[in-house]
């Protein structure tokens, strides 16, 4: 029979899907946040990760925040292989900067690493909200807040990432406490400051979906940097 | 004494020669400078005692020069020369670099610069050769500076310190961009070194940026968190630092005097001094507020040059 | 002047559609309606039908409702899940339970599920599609108990056991694994809460807690927040502010009754 024959159909690249189909980011979501005090620096995440919008969580336990060999820790939220391939770059830097100059980068100099890092990506941005915390040269607690491509500013108390605008204005009254009078209140200790990051994460995982699972908080004190875990909401 | 090959250096030299305090400079071709020390005894009978003569010899240029040296250095320095002094980057089978070698002889050509380090910064000093009275002696430019912690003193071919100093440059404010901190005194001068080698053929994929050895040697001071440093970079692209050094045409006599005078508790005021003090002894010319530049890298106020009227006051201190 | 009542006639307004088309064309783009991103089921066991819903309704990815109540009444013996766009699905469920209401008060005769179904597919299909709302529908009347899903276009499922919703998935995976024929009630509702917490646990539209509807002959009961899987985490600390932390920057008072004369007031 002809239709038996093999029939040559043309074919062009043309009809594979186009390039303006690839859509190259993921967001896995998440929150990070970071307060600073005056020796010491709390950093905290979740540890949910979950699949675009798809409503799926890919795994309850996935750390996106990561302690560097400076002692600085660096939070990131949005797109998970972004964030990794962003702290594989700084980890590397972070290297090569021990080898030439025979010290260890201090956390303001590394702020600026990663906001160039960022920026040298303006027109292919790591999808990836960053936070950085650490002690500045004095000692004193620092966390350092980003956009996606590289504008940075230090502050007392910052959240990003999915339930960053949930966070925030909890940190502002709580931490930043400005009145008409001024500031309200002594400098936080570093137990209120754990409290506050706790039941920030507590109340962020009631109302964003993308929250929750797990918190770990990372104590940056001159000590070192300590990890503690608690309990987050599952659904 | 034999001679590895025929030179043919049988040439017509205009010899300038300078006595004084039995040191004898000779210049031949006007840019090639040498400078020895007349300690032996041997050397004093040289019809060249007059201040300045200016005369015509036609000499054999190894029979001047085994005249001049002690023999011992005369082999080393020219008579195991071989076809192993023309390329930049081959060694000779005793395993030297000429070239390289070279290139640290012409430092002993240029101008004397010295560098102190104290607890309160550094000073950095130079001399100027003002060769004439029509030359505009604040066009010689012998410090310059890097950043604003960081300064440079050079001797020899100053040309190429353009190209180190504004390697030196780029290096810091890059340092500047990327971790906006200063950047360390070892850290420029290493930067500064690895440009040093950088000559020669070029690598596969990589552009050859010059076709021989700087000839310059660079006194870096800077101030940073391990405080006032002083690091000295010469045409191998070796650094080393010092408490003082001295380099150039008089550094012999000069690192002497250093070695006699410094002390780890001298201050910034009396290192300004002693630099200055250093320089007129190794210099020919009487010592004044414009044949020498000085300058000086602290915490508090960086670099910063003096003035011909701050240097004047330093002089009336001597 | 003659007064006049404007009754309204029912229906839809679509006075602003064209207006909005234009506008969504040059970029403003509407507002995003609340959506169930539900985990909803039924299931028939031996003398009735069970159905389970999660209470979380969100809007993106936010939490909108932490306890919303998506098991809407049709008639006593009726009840319909709702997933999908929230206001869609209370609003059709209202309108078809006072059809309903209606229809017995005519009549003088127990709602029939499929009256119910019809009425649904009837009225989503007249929509196609653009109603958001996906049900399924569960009863017991006098041909027994039924159980019914309906899509927004209006199409319809006859299974002994359903799910609906963005946890669907989840929850049908608990089904399909445990599911028996002629279960008891106790089990059946057990089966239920399972999928349900499936839904919770593992979609992140579904949440909270578990309601249940039990649906037996002459019998309904309807079981609001019969599970809460995961308990309120407590607050490590108390974030009151103290009275008087609001700073007074001034302070005026001004009389606006003068007495002048007599006694006061007798108060006692």
């Amino acid at each position: 029979m002809d239709s038996f024959l093999p029939v040559q159909v043309s074919w062009t690249p043309q009809t594979a899907a186009s390039g303006s189909d690839f859509y190259p980011y993921t967001n896995n979501a998440g929150t990070v946040a970071g307060i600073s005090g005056g020796d010491f620096c709390v950093m905290a995440a979740d540890t949910r990760q979950s699949f675009g919008v798809g409503y799926l969580i890919n795994t309850r336990y996935q750390p996106k925040m990561f302690k560097l060999s400076n002692g600085s820790v660096l939070g990131t939220s949005g797109f998970y292989a972004d964030g990794l391939t962003l702290i594989k770059r700084i980890n590397q830097r972070l290297e090569w900067y021990k080898h030439a100059h025979d010290k260890e980068m201090s956390t303001p100099a590394l702020a600026q690493l990663l906001s160039i890092t960022l920026y040298s990506k303006r027109f292919f941005p790591y999808y990836a909200r960053v936070l950085l915390g650490g002690l500045d040269l004095e000692g004193h607690g620092v966390v350092y807040g980003y956009d996606s491509i590289g504008s940075y500013e230090p502050c007392l108390a910052r959240a990003t990432g999915s339930g960053g605008s949930l966070i925030q204005p909890f940190l502002d009254n709580q931490i930043y406490r400005k009145t008409p009078l001024g500031i309200l209140q002594a400098p936080h200790t570093l137990d209120q400051v754990k409290a506050v990051m706790r039941d920030s994460f507590t109340s962020a995982t009631e109302r964003d979906i993308q929250t929750g699972d797990y918190l770990e908080l990372f104590i940056i004190t001159a000590q070192g940097v300590d990890v503690e875990k608690y309990d987050l909401r599952k659904d | 004494m034999s001679v590895n090959r025929p030179l043919d250096l049988n040439v017509e030299l205009t010899i300038f020669c300078n006595v004084k305090n039995n040191l004898v400079k000779c210049c031949l071709e006007e840019w090639m400078v040498w400078e020895l020390h007349m300690s032996g005894k041997k050397y004093e009978t040289r019809s060249m005692r007059s201040t300045t003569c200016r005369s015509s010899y036609h000499i054999d240029y190894v029979e001047f020069l085994r005249y001049l040296l002690p023999p011992q250095n005369l082999s080393t320095m020219f008579l195991t020369r071989s076809e192993y002094d023309r390329g930049v980057n081959t060694f000779s089978p005793e395993g030297r670099l000429f070239q390289v070698e070279y290139a640290i002889e012409a430092i002993k050509l240029g101008s004397t610069a010295v560098g102190i380090q104290t607890s309160e910064g550094v000073v950095l000093a130079a001399e100027k050769r003002v060769t004439s009275p029509l030359l505009v002696s604040s066009s010689i430019e012998k410090i310059m500076e890097i950043d604003k912690h960081l300064g440079c003193a050079m001797s020899g071919l100053t040309a190429d310190s353009r190209t180190m100093i504004d390697h030196a440059r780029v290096a810091a404010q890059s340092h500047r961009f990327t971790y906006d901190e200063a950047i360390k005194v070892e850290s420029v001068t290493q930067a500064v070194c690895d440009l040093a080698l950088r000559f020669g053929e070029s690598a596969e994929g990589e552009e050859s940026i010059m076709s021989r050895p700087f000839g310059v040697a660079l006194l870096i001071a800077g101030v940073d968190e391990n405080g006032p440093q002083l690091f000295h970079a010469d045409p191998s692209g070796t650094f080393t630092q010092f408490d003082a050094k001295a380099i150039g045409s008089g550094s012999e006599g000069a690192q002497t005097e250093l070695e006699g005078e410094y002390h780890k508790s001298i201050t910034l005021e009396k290192a300004e001094t002693l630099s200055l003090r250093v320089l007129k002894q190794v210099m020919e010319e009487k010592l004044n507020n414009t044949n020498v530049e000085l300058a000086s890298v602290t915490p508090d106020r960086g670099y910063r040059i003096y003035s011909e009227d701050e240097l004047q006051s330093v002089i009336d201190r001597l | 002047m003659v007064s006049r009542v404007d009754v309204p006639k029912g229906g839809f307004n679509f006075d602003n559609y064209q207006r909005n088309l234009i506008l969504q064309e040059k970029g403003f783009s509407l507002p995003k309606p609340t959506k169930t991103g539900t985990t909803i089921v039924g299931t028939k066991f031996k003398n009735g039908v069970v159905l389970g819903a999660d209470t979380r309704a969100t809007g993106d990815t936010t939490v909108m409702d932490k306890n919303c109540f998506k098991i809407h009444y049709l008639a006593p013996n009726i009840y319909g899940c709702g997933a999908g766009t929230a206001a869609d699905t209370d609003k059709i469920t209202k309108m078809v339970a006072s059809q309903l209401e209606l229809h017995r008060l005519a009549t003088g005769r127990e709602s029939r599920v499929a009256t119910a179904l019809t009425a649904l597919t009837q009225f989503l299909f007249r929509y196609q599609g653009h109603l958001g709302a996906a049900l399924v529908l569960g009863g017991v009347d006098v041909d027994g108990p039924h159980l019914f899903s309906v899509s927004p276009h209006g199409s319809t499922d006859k299974l002994p056991y359903l799910c609906q919703g963005s946890g669907s998935l989840a929850a049908i995976s608990i089904f399909e694994s445990q599911w028996r024929e002629n279960m008891e009630r106790d089990e059946a509702i057990e089966l239920v809460k399972e999928a349900i917490k499936a839904g919770i646990f593992n979609d992140m539209g579904s949440g909270s807690s578990v309601d249940v509807a039990v649906i037996e002959k002459g019998r309904a009961e309807v079981c609001r927040g019969m599970e809460v899987p995961y308990p309120t985490i407590q607050k490590v600390d108390s974030y009151k502010f103290k009275p008087g932390t609001t700073a007074i920057l001034s302070e005026s008072f001004r009389n606006f009754v003068t007495i002048t004369e007599g006694d006061a007031m007798d108060i006692s």
